[in-house]
C-alpha cells in the first residue's frame, strides 16, 4: 500500500495524539488513581501504535506497544503509577515527538531504537522499578537517548556545525599553506532566521560579505546547493582571512534575516584530527549512509549528516475556508477579464509598441499561471468523497440479500472542491442502483454461470480537460425490451415512437423524471426519483452522463466532468454579427470544407473527413441568425467530439482562442439547452458559450 | 398584493412609462436604473426575453415587459432604461421602459385593489392602482411580469 499521501494525516493526528498524552500523563500525575485519565492514555497510546505500524514506523509502532504494555497493567491494577514511572513516559513522549519530527523532515524515522527506554518500560512492567534505580537509569538513559537521538553534528558544540565539515587533503594543504602566510582560518556557522523566505539569496549575500574580507574555502552544504536552496536554515564556511574573527562575524551578521553567527578559529594542525573522529562518529551514526562520507565530490565533500539538508517531505499545510478559495477565484476572474480589456483596448487604440505587446504577453503568463496555480489550490482528491461507498456496498449486501463487491481505483483523481462535494450524491445513486437493479441475485449468477459475487467497479481517472468517474456492474445489464415497454405503458412515448427507437434513445429514457424498471419498490432504489436527479446534478456541474450496457453482461454509466468550472480555454468565433465562444476541450480539429464536399444523408448534411462520416450543424440556422457567407465559399467547420460522437459546427469566422471566465445565465434564462453560460469579453460586451455537448 | 398590506402606510413607487401609459414599480425590489446598452440576444428563448447585458462583471438577463405584456414591441430612444430589479426568486433581472419618470410615495388608501379577471391579461400584471395627483398609475405585480410563461 502506497501511504504517503495519509503522511500529513498521519503527522498530524500523532501530534494531537502526543498533545493529548502529555495533557493527560501531566494530569495523571496530579490524581494517580482516575482511571478515566488513564484509560484515556492507554487509547491514545493504542491508536498510535495502529497509526505507526500502518505506516510502516517500525520503532515508533515498537515503543508505542510497550508503552501501551505499561497502560495496561495499570489499568488492570497490576502496577500503580508513581513519579519514575511518569517521568519514563515524558521521555517516551520526547522520543515519539522527535520520531515525528523525523518523519516530517524525511519522511523516516530515523534509526534510533531508544532501547532504553523501552527497558525501563519493561522494567516497569516487570514491577522490576523502584525509586532509586529509577532515579539512577534516568540521566544516563536521558543522556543516551541524547546522544542517539541527536545524529545531527552537534558534536563540537552549540550549534557548531562546521566542525562536522569534511576537510579533504587539498583543502587542508591549502589551510597550513594559508596559516603559514600569517593568515587565520575560521570556521563559521550562519543560521538563517526561520521566517527567511529568500535563503539562498540570504546566502548569497553573506557569501559577498565575506569575500570582501577573506576567501572561502569550504561551504557545507557545497555553493552550488546553497545557491539552489538546498539546505534548512544554516551553513557552514571555512575561511581564510586576513581580518580578525569578529570581523567575518560582523560581516556575515551584516546580512539581514542572519539569525546568528557562530564561528571559532579553526586550529589547522587539529582540523584534521576532527576529521577523524567525525568520520569515525559518522560510521557509528549513520551505517546507512556511508556513500555520502566516501564519496567527497572537489572541495567541497560534504558530509551532510543530517537528512535535514533534504527539503521536509511535507510541507505544512493550511486549512483555509472555501469561501476565501470563492472570493480569490472570483478576483482572478476579474484580472483575466481586465487582462483581456487590455488586449483588446491596446489592439483598438493601434498604440502596438513592441514594449507594450510584450508587457502584455507577460502579463498573459503570469494571469495563466495564477489561475492554474488557485485552481490546483481548490483541487481536492475525490477520495474524501468515495470513501463511504465501501461501507454503503457492505450495508447494502445485506438489506438485498445479494453478494457484491466494490472496487474502486483512482481515488487519487483530483477535481475542483465544489465538484467533488456534489458528486457524492449521483455516485451513490448509481452504486445503489447498480447494487439493486444491476446485479442478480447469486442464485440467478450461479445459473447463469457467473460467480457468485457480484462486482461494483468505480474507476476515476482524467482524461484531458475532464474527469472521468465510470460506475460499472457485471449484472444484468439493461433490458431495453422492458424499459420500451414500460415506457409505453406509462406514456412516456407513444406506441409507435417506442418502436422506432433505437436501444441507445430507449436506453436513454431512463433519465426522464419518474422513470423505474424495478418490479419492485425497494428503499434502496426503484422510486424512480434516481437517474434523473443524477443527470440533472451532474448537469449543473456541466457534466454529462452516458450509458452503456449490454443485456446479461453489465452495465457502465460514465460521467464526465470538467477540470474546472469557472476559467477555460475558448475558441471565438463569429456568425452573422454575433460572437460565441466554443470550449477548447470539445474541439478536435478546424476544417476548411467546399461546399461541394457536402453531401446529403437522409436530407442531412454530412461531410466526410478521414473515414468518419461528420455531420454538419449550420449554427446560424440553429441560432436564427442570418449568416453573412456567401453560400459559395468555404465552409469553416469546428469538428467537435462528445463521447465517440463527431460533429461539425459551420461557423462564419474564426476570431481565436482566448481565456473566457464563464458566468451563469442565471435560472431565469435555463431553457436554452444549447448555451451552457456567458462570458464578458474585453469590450465589455457579453458573449454566449455554446454548449457543444447539447448541439451533437 | 400581500406586500402592499404589510408594508403598512405609505409605499414607494419609480412612476415608469410604458407608450402612453404610467406604470409604477415598488422601489424595494429596484436595483439600479442604467442607461440602454447592447442587449447580446439569447437564442430559443421566448420572446420576451431579451438578452443578457453586462452589469459591472455580472451577466444579467433582459427582459421586455412590453412583449410580456402583448404591447408593441420596444423602440429604442434616448430615453430608454433598464431597470435592474432584485426579486427573490428569479435573482437579479433587468427589464426595458420606455422613461423613468419620477418617484412617488403613495399612501395606502391611495391604492385601489383591482379584481383578478381571467379575461383581461394585461390586468393579470397588475396589483393595484395608485392615484397620484389626478392622474393614475398601474401598479405593476412584479412577480407576475417576471413569471416564466409556462
Amino acid at each position: 500500500m502506497d501511504v504517503s499521501q495519509y503522511l500529513e494525516i498521519f503527522l498530524d493526528e500523532t501530534n494531537e495524539h502526543l498533545q493529548s498524552l502529555n495533557t493527560q500523563i501531566l494530569s495523571l500525575e496530579r490524581d494517580p488513581e482516575n482511571m478515566d485519565t488513564i484509560n484515556e492514555i492507554f487509547r491514545a497510546a493504542h491508536s498510535l501504535k495502529g497509526m505507526a505500524g500502518t505506516m510502516g514506523y517500525k520503532r515508533m509502532q515498537n515503543l508505542t506497544h510497550d508503552m501501551e504494555n505499561v497502560f495496561s497493567e495499570v489499568r488492570n491494577g497490576n502496577i500503580k503509577v508513581n513519579a519514575g514511572m511518569i517521568d519514563v513516559l515524558f521521555q517516551c513522549l520526547d522520543a515519539l515527538e522527535e520520531y515525528n519530527t523525523n518523519i516530517r523532515e524525511s519522511s523516516d524515522e530515523g534509526t534510533n531504537d531508544n532501547e532504553p527506554l523501552i527497558k525501563q518500560l519493561n522494567a516497569i512492567m516487570n514491577g522490576q522499578e523502584d525509586d532509586g534505580s529509577a532515579a539512577e537509569t534516568q540521566p544516563a538513559a536521558q543522556e543516551a537517548a541524547q546522544a542517539d537521538a541527536a545524529p545531527a553534528g552537534q558534536e563540537g558544540g552549540a550549534g557548531r556545525k562546521w566542525l562536522a565539515i569534511h576537510l579533504n587533503e587539498s583543502v587542508q594543504n591549502v589551510l597550513r599553506e594559508a596559516v603559514r602566510q600569517g593568515k587565520k582560518a575560521y570556521g563559521l556557522t550562519v543560521k538563517v532566521q526561520e521566517s527567511c523566505i529568500l535563503k539562498a539569496a540570504r546566502a548569497f549575500l553573506v557569501f559577498k560579505a565575506i569575500e570582501e574580507i577573506g576567501e572561502i574555502i569550504v561551504s557545507d552544504p557545497s555553493a552550488q546547493d546553497i545557491e539552489d536552496e538546498k539546505f534548512d536554515l544554516d551553513f557552514s564556511l571555512v575561511v581564510i582571512s586576513d581580518g580578525t574573527l569578529e570581523q567575518a562575524i560582523a560581516a556575515a551578521k551584516g546580512v539581514s534575516e542572519i539569525e546568528e553567527v557562530l564561528g571559532d578559529e579553526m586550529d589547522v594542525a587539529a582540523a584534521a584530527g576532527i576529521q577523524e573522529t567525525v568520520e569515525t562518529e559518522e560510521r557509528k551514526d549513520t551505517p546507512a549512509a556511508p556513500a555520502a562520507s566516501t564519496a567527497p565530490t572537489a572541495g567541497a565533500a560534504v558530509a551532510a549528516k543530517k537528512p535535514a539538508a533534504n527539503k521536509p517531505v511535507v510541507n505544512r499545510t493550511v486549512r483555509v475556508d472555501i469561501e476565501k478559495l470563492d472570493t480569490l477565484m472570483n478576483l482572478v476572474s476579474e484580472l483575466i477579464i481586465a487582462k483581456n480589456s487590455l488586449v483588446s483596448a491596446s489592439t483598438v487604440s493601434g498604440t502596438s509598441s513592441p514594449a507594450v505587446n510584450e508587457q502584455i504577453e507577460y502579463l498573459e503568463s503570469v494571469t495563466t499561471s495564477l489561475h492554474e496555480s488557485v485552481m490546483k489550490v481548490r483541487m481536492v482528491p475525490i477520495e474524501s468523497t468515495l470513501k463511504q461507498f465501501p461501507r454503503m456496498v457492505r450495508d447494502l449486501q445485506k438489506k438485498l440479500g445479494k453478494k457484491m463487491e466494490l472496487y474502486m481505483t483512482g481515488e487519487e483523481t483530483e477535481l475542483d472542491r465544489t465538484v467533488v462535494d456534489q458528486i457524492g450524491d449521483p455516485l451513490m445513486h448509481l452504486i445503489r442502483n447498480s447494487a439493486d437493479h444491476g446485479l442478480e441475485s447469486a442464485e440467478v449468477r450461479k445459473e447463469r454461470g457467473k460467480p457468485e459475487v457480484g462486482s461494483i467497479f468505480l474507476d476515476a481517472y482524467q482524461d484531458g480537460n475532464n474527469v472521468v468517474i465510470e460506475v460499472r456492474d457485471d449484472g444484468n445489464g439493461i433490458d431495453t425490451e422492458a424499459v420500451r415497454r414500460k415506457a409505453i405503458e406509462r406514456g412516456v412515448v407513444t406506441p409507435e415512437q417506442g418502436e422506432n427507437m433505437s436501444e441507445k434513445e430507449v436506453i436513454n429514457l431512463l433519465f426522464n423524471a419518474g422513470f423505474s424498471t424495478a418490479k419492485t419498490v425497494t428503499d434502496v432504489s426503484g422510486r424512480g426519483v434516481g437517474l434523473d436527479v443524477v443527470k440533472s446534478m451532474i448537469e449543473s456541474l456541466s457534466g454529462e452522463v452516458e450509458v452503456k450496457s449490454k443485456l446479461g453482461e453489465g452495465s457502465a454509466w460514465i460521467i464526465r466532468l470538467p477540470l474546472t468550472l469557472a476559467i477555460i480555454q475558448a475558441l471565438m468565433v463569429d456568425i452573422g454579427n454575433e460572437k460565441y465562444a466554443i470550449s477548447l476541450g470539445s474541439i478536435q480539429t478546424i476544417e476548411d470544407i467546399s461546399p461541394a464536399d457536402v453531401k446529403l444523408v437522409q436530407a442531412k448534411e454530412v461531410i466526410q473527413l478521414r473515414d468518419l462520416v461528420i455531420p454538419l450543424i449550420r449554427l446560424s440556422e440553429i441560432l436564427d441568425i442570418e449568416s453573412k457567407k456567401n453560400p459559395e465559399d468555404n465552409l469553416v467547420v469546428v469538428i467537435v467530439k462528445k463521447g465517440d460522437k463527431y460533429a461539425g459546427l459551420v461557423v462564419d469566422e474564426l476570431i481565436g482562442q482566448q481565456e473566457i471566465v464563464i458566468k451563469s445565465l442565471g435560472k431565469y434564462i435555463s431553457k436554452c439547452k444549447i448555451i451552457s453560460g456567458a462570458t464578458v469579453l474585453g469590450d465589455g460586451e457579453v458573449a454566449l458559450i455554446l454548449d457543444a455537448n447539447a448541439l451533437i | 398584493m400581500e406586500e402592499l398590506k404589510v408594508v403598512g402606510e405609505t409605499t414607494q413607487f419609480i412612476v415608469i412609462r410604458l407608450g402612453d401609459e404610467q406604470y409604477g414599480i415598488d422601489i424595494k425590489y429596484i436595483d439600479n436604473i442604467v442607461r440602454m446598452q447592447h442587449i447580446t440576444r439569447v437564442p430559443k428563448v421566448d420572446a420576451y426575453l431579451k438578452g443578457v447585458i453586462n452589469l459591472r462583471g455580472e451577466v444579467i438577463p433582459v427582459m421586455s415587459i412590453r412583449i410580456k405584456m402583448g404591447l408593441e414591441p420596444d423602440v429604442e430612444s434616448k430615453s430608454s432604461r433598464i431597470i435592474i430589479l432584485k426579486l427573490e426568486q428569479q435573482g437579479t433581472i433587468g427589464v426595458i421602459v420606455d422613461e423613468v419618470k419620477e418617484v412617488v410615495t403613495l399612501e395606502n388608501d391611495q391604492i385601489e385593489k383591482i379584481a383578478y379577471d381571467s379575461k383581461d391579461d394585461r390586468k393579470n400584471f397588475l396589483c393595484g392602482i395608485g392615484k397620484c395627483d389626478g392622474s393614475l398609475i398601474s401598479l405593476l405585480d412584479l412577480n407576475a411580469v417576471v413569471l416564466e410563461n409556462v
